[in-house]
Parts: structure tokens; sequence; C-alpha cells
């Protein structure tokens, strides 16, 4: 009878205590950084998103800033681009130092991901800055220096220190075309990325320098690519990768991935971070499912040689320049897929 | 009695000690706030693009109790003077920065009274607190130094639209192109409304009212305008001047036309608003061609009418002395006024 009592009682105590944690998931306790494994988003539309009067909210649908919500989350790192002279300065060098000391000051682990351009660059496009048009190859391998020193500088005498510093963005053929189109010269590729990863170096030694690639799974490509850059003395610390599969193909593309991470590392004895994911956000059940299938999986790799997982623009929805594989569903709030990070 | 106890112990373990006892919370401190620029001047040509970045680093909070960081509420003050005495705004924000662009700064700072062309300088800090029962805590203080811009009006219309952008019954005009637009419209009372320069939902100007209490007739081109309404309804002159970015509106009591056929009287002859047809209707009778014109008195007035104007069927709106506009004919006819296109106001007979 006393024993049923105490039961009825415990029972009580739990309930309380459940009624009681007011979590609104923007807890800035819940997530538990592994060093080895970043779990990051790229964050880079957030101060337009807010300029713009986008709302972010938590499950509970209260207003929250979006980067506390996310790193409640799980989430404990930020990717942010950079761009030379956008035209609307969205992703300039003060704008990325707005989103770095927000990120800083969550504790939060940061790469900063140049893409020597003043818009997208990206395997369609690796346009160089209107202002570096018209320079020889040896002043272009200075303003990529130059510029590489400029943002790093910016940031270090701000005291932030980014773990991870991407010297361009998916250059699967190079980058500031034509020049360093690795098809024309691989050998000018190389030059420029080594003026990239030379600068960093010099403001923050202890940054490990990623080469990002598209196509995670697509191990021709990457061994096409980082052969080419061996050969021609190119410098990297980590191999980057992106990976957008589809709800129809995530098994075999996550297979590849794998398989090529795992090539990666033996052929060039290089780290490898997947530095951007993404899977359409209104198809949120599979995308948890293929997102933690994906961790579990380099959680595998030995020697905890893959460094993390990076969602790119989790943040955007509604539309929100057309985007549809962001991790935030119309009404503002996170998606399922996000549980792939706690 | 042994259960109460329990009872009690069992609340007091759950009490979030929020109230009384030792402080539950730690870590609570004035946030520090960091400007992208101290000095800047605003240019039209850039508009969409940012011009101005805030972000503070706010109080990391900590607790034994699992607490969301988002208690900690943040408002961004501006003021004209260094020591806040009168706060120009007030911007409550969840995120820990807030963007800029040159059209959204130019629009708070001239909604300050701030002079185009004029370098001038306003406050900004952070308030923040944990509580509504708390003292507000703030961070440092940025002088801002700031060069409105002018604006510049592609439009000769402002539109008039609904409060969802989804229809636009009434249009403004300028027809010196100055910046300052007028026209007549027919709106029910409280009805809300946006001025906007194109006739859609993605105008690129879209003006509501400042957003503070007593506001209401500032305009204002921020992403948190609140939009405008008006207090009079019926049939009223409105006008906004986007260099003062000011609005007013004047009901229109009456219409009446005068001439010789009705000795110039004010009050003889009145005008009758047409709903459906969105027009002013006189019956008049005249036993000659009209020698000095007619003129439409608004509200009585001889100092604002309708009267002459170049080309045939037209007719000027007057704010001083002037001529009536011609009536040449003989007879009983009907006079036909029509305001809706306030870049040239219309009349003719049947």
């Amino acid at each position: 009878m006393k024993k049923i009592k105490i039961g009825k009682i415990l029972g009580l105590l739990s309930l309380c205590l459940m009624l009681s944690s007011c979590s609104n998931k923007d807890n800035l306790e819940v997530a538990t950084p592994t060093p080895h494994l970043a779990k990051g988003a790229d964050v880079s539309w957030i101060t337009e998103m807010e300029a713009s009067g986008v709302q972010f909210f938590n499950a509970g649908g209260n207003a929250v800033d979006g980067l506390k919500l996310l790193r409640g989350l799980g989430m404990d790192a930020v990717r942010l681009r950079v761009w030379v002279d956008p035209e609307r300065g969205w992703c300039n060098k003060n704008d990325v130092l707005v989103k770095a000391r927000r990120a800083h000051h969550l504790g939060m682990r940061i790469m900063v991901d140049f893409h020597y351009s003043d818009t997208w660059a990206d395997p369609g496009q690796q346009t160089k800055p209107a202002a570096w048009k018209g320079l020889a190859f040896d002043g272009l391998k200075k303003a990529v220096s130059d510029h590489t020193t400029d943002v790093l500088q910016l940031l270090k005498d701000n005291g932030i220190s980014p773990e991870w510093v991407q010297v361009g963005n998916e250059t699967g053929n190079g980058m500031l075309w034509e020049d360093g189109k690795a098809s024309v010269s691989m050998a000018n590729y190389a030059a420029l990325n080594n003026a990239g990863y030379d600068a960093v170096k010099a403001i923050f030694p202890a940054a490990k320098v990623i080469i990002h690639l598209h196509n995670g799974f697509d191990n021709n490509l990457f061994r096409w690519m980082f052969d080419g850059l061996k050969n021609n003395g190119g410098k990297w610390d980590v191999i980057g990768m992106s990976l957008y599969p589809t709800s129809e193909n995530w098994q075999e593309r996550n297979a590849a991935c794998v398989s090529n991470i795992k090539d990666m590392i033996a052929r060039y004895n290089s780290e490898v971070m997947i530095c951007e994911v993404g899977m359409s956000w209104d198809e949120a059940d599979i995308a948890e499912i293929w997102l933690k299938d994906l961790f579990s999986l380099v959680n595998a790799v030995p020697d905890q040689k893959v460094l993390g997982i990076f969602y790119w623009e989790p943040l955007a929805y509604g539309g929100w320049n057309g985007y549809t594989l962001g991790a935030f569903d119309n009404n503002g709030r996170p998606t399922k897929v996000l549980n792939a990070f706690k | 009695m042994k259960q109460l106890t329990l009872y009690i112990l069992v609340l007091l373990l759950i009490a979030c000690k929020k109230e009384g006892g030792a402080p539950a919370v730690s870590g609570i401190k004035p946030a520090v706030l960091h400007s992208s620029t101290t000095e800047l001047v605003l240019k039209s040509t850039e508009r969409k693009a940012v011009a101005l970045q805030l972000v503070w680093d706010e109080a990391i909070l900590a607790s034994d109790e699992p607490m969301a960081q988002s208690v900690l509420k943040n408002k961004i003050e501006i003021a004209a003077d260094p020591s806040f005495s009168v706060i120009a705004k007030s911007i409550e924000q969840v995120a820990s920065s807030i963007s800029y662009t040159h059209e959204q700064l130019n629009s708070l700072v001239t909604g300050m009274g701030f002079v185009p062309d004029e370098k001038k300088v306003f406050y900004v800090r952070i308030a923040s607190r944990l509580g509504a029962n708390t003292d507000w805590l703030y961070s440092n203080v940025i002088a801002l130094t700031v060069t409105a811009y002018q604006l510049v009006e592609d439009a000769a219309y402002l539109y008039l639209s609904n409060k969802e952008i989804t229809q636009f019954p009434w249009k403004l005009c300028s027809r010196k192109e100055d910046g300052f637009y007028d026209g007549f419209v027919r709106l029910d009372q409280w009805y809300n409304f946006y001025l906007t320069s194109e006739e859609s939902t993605s105008a690129s100007l879209i003006y509501g009212s400042y957003p503070l209490d007593g506001s209401q007739y500032i305009l204002y081109s921020g992403a948190d305008r609140w939009n405008c309404w008006t207090s009079k309804g019926g049939y009223l002159y409105l006008t906004a001047d986007v260099n003062k970015l000011a609005w007013k509106e004047t009901s229109v009591e009456s219409m009446t036309v005068t001439g010789d056929f009705n000795g110039w009287s004010a009050t003889a002859t009145p005008m009758v608003y047409d709903q459906t047809a969105k027009v002013w209707k006189a019956t008049i009778t005249t036993a000659a061609a009209e020698q000095w014109g007619i003129k439409v008195l608004i509200n009585g007035s001889w100092t604002w009418f309708f009267g002459a104007a170049e080309g045939s069927g037209n007719c000027n709106l007057y704010t001083a002395d002037g001529s009536g506009f011609a009536y040449d004919k003989v007879g009983t006819h009907t006079l036909i006024l029509d305001l809706s296109d306030p870049k040239q106001f219309k009349y003719h007979v049947e």
C-alpha cells in the first residue's frame, strides 16, 4: 500500500518536472559540441532575411533569433560566404563580421567560405570580381591574397578565429575563370588556390584550409581535381564536398559519398568536410532519415577524419530567393531534418 | 499530513526560484554594442543596398534550471540626443543584430526630422532586461553621423491601396513632380491604406505611417511601417509630401457651382457626388454663355476652387484667386466634374 503511494508521488513528481521544464528550443544548454564532428549551418542569408522582415519561430511559435534557434537545436558551427564587392553589400566583409560576431558570441565554431567573386561561385560560374577583371595573372594572385588577408584580419582584429577557411566555393573546375579554369590550366588554379592558402595561414596558422567541390558522390571528379592539384603543388588541409541527394536516390548517394570520402582519405591522407547538404524542405521525413544515416556513416569513418556536416541555408523558407532545400517550413519553423543535428 | 508535506516538498522542488530567495539566473549584464560604421552618407542610387549594421553581444544567461536564452528581451533605442531624453524610435529585436538598407535608414532619419543633404548625428543603444518587473540595462552608446538624401520620385503618381495592397482604388499625383502629391478620394471612415509607387503588391516604395503611437500622419516606408487610416472618411482631399514625409486629409463638405447664372452665389447650386461613376454632378440653367466662365467652390471657399485650365474640358485646382473655366452652354444642362485622375481634373456638360 505504501509502495503504491510512493509510486503515485514519484509519478506526480516526474509529471511536475516535465511541466516545469520551460524549454523553448533556443536553450543554449542543449548543444553539446563534439570537437571532432562539427554540426553546422550555412547562415549567410540571415542578416539580409532579417532586414527584409523575415522572422524565425521555435516549435512553440515564438519569434526567436534564428541563430540561437539553430544553436538550441544542436548546431554548433556556422559557415559564412564572402563576396568581394556584392551589388547590395550582403555577404561583404562587414556583413560577414556581423554574423561571425553573433556566432562567436554564442560559442559557435566558424567556417569562412571565400567565393572570390562579387556573386555566386559554383560549378556553373566562377566570375572574377569586377575590380579584378583587368589584372594580369600575378595581379590576380595578389588580389586573392590581399582579399583573403583583408577579411581574415578584420575577423582577427575583432577577436574571432575561424576554425576552417574555404579557398573557393564548389571549384570543381577551378575558380576565377578563365585564368583559373582547372580544365584549361590546372597549374593556374593551383597557383591561385595557393595564394589563398598562404594568406589564410599567415593570419590564422591553425585554421584548416578547405578546397570544396560539388557532387560529393562523384569520385572521378574528386580524383581528377585533387590528382591535378597535387601534381601542380596545390595545397590544402581538408577536402570539402557538397551533397544534395533527392528523396529517391539518397541511399545510393550516401554510399557513394562515403566511399569517395574513404578514397580521399586513403589517396591523399586528407581530412574531409561535408560543407553543404540539403534536401527539399517538404520531404522532411525522408530528409531526417537521410541525414541521420549520413551522420552515422561519417561517424564510423576511422580516425575522426570527417570533420563535420553543414546544412546549407537551413533558415531559407517561404520562397526566399526561390530556394526550396532549406530546413524550415512555410511557417518559419524548423523541420524534422534538423533532428539529425541533436 | 505526511502527504501534504510531500506535496509542499514537490512544489518547492519545481518552483523556478524566479521571485525572492537566491537569484536563479546569473550572467545578466548590459549588452555591448558594435556598429559597422559611425559616419555615412546615404544614397538614393544605393537604396536597396545595406548601409548600416548594428550588432551587440548580449548577456549569456546561466541558470541551474533549463532556460531559453530568449527570455532576455532587447530593444534598440534611437534618440537625437546622447542622454536619450526623448526616444525617437524603440525597436524590439529578437536577433542580436539589425541591418538597414540606405532606403530604410533614410526613411528612419527623415522621420526623425533629418533634413536631406545635411550631416546630423543620432545616438543608438541597446536596452536589455530579463522580465517586465526588472530595470532596463543599457549598453554603450554609439553616435552615428548620417547625411540623408532627398527622395527622388520616378513616379508621377502615388497609388492608394487597400491594406492587403491588392486593390488601388485611388491615386494622388505630383503635378509639378516636386514630391508634393494630392488628389481627391472617397473612403469609408477608418479605412486602412498605403500609398505605393506602383499598382503592385511588390511596389518598390510603399508608404505607411511611422510605427509609433501618435505618428499617424508621418509617412514611413520602412518594413515595420504601420498602415495609414482615415479618421474622417467620406469625400476627402488627400495630400502627401514625400519631402516632409507627412500626409494630410481634408474633408470635402460641399462642392458648389458659381457664375453669372446664379449671381456668383457660393451656396445656391450644390453638386452631388455620384458614387458609382465617381463624378460630381449639378444641373445648371443659363440664359447666356458665361462671360467670366464658372467656378466650382470647395467648401464654399473663394480661394479653394476649380477654375480655368489649358485645353478643352480641363480645369485646375486653385488655392488663390483665378479665373473660372469656360461654360458656353445655354439652357438647362448637367455639369459633370471628374476628379478621379489628379494629373488633370476634367469636366464636361450633358
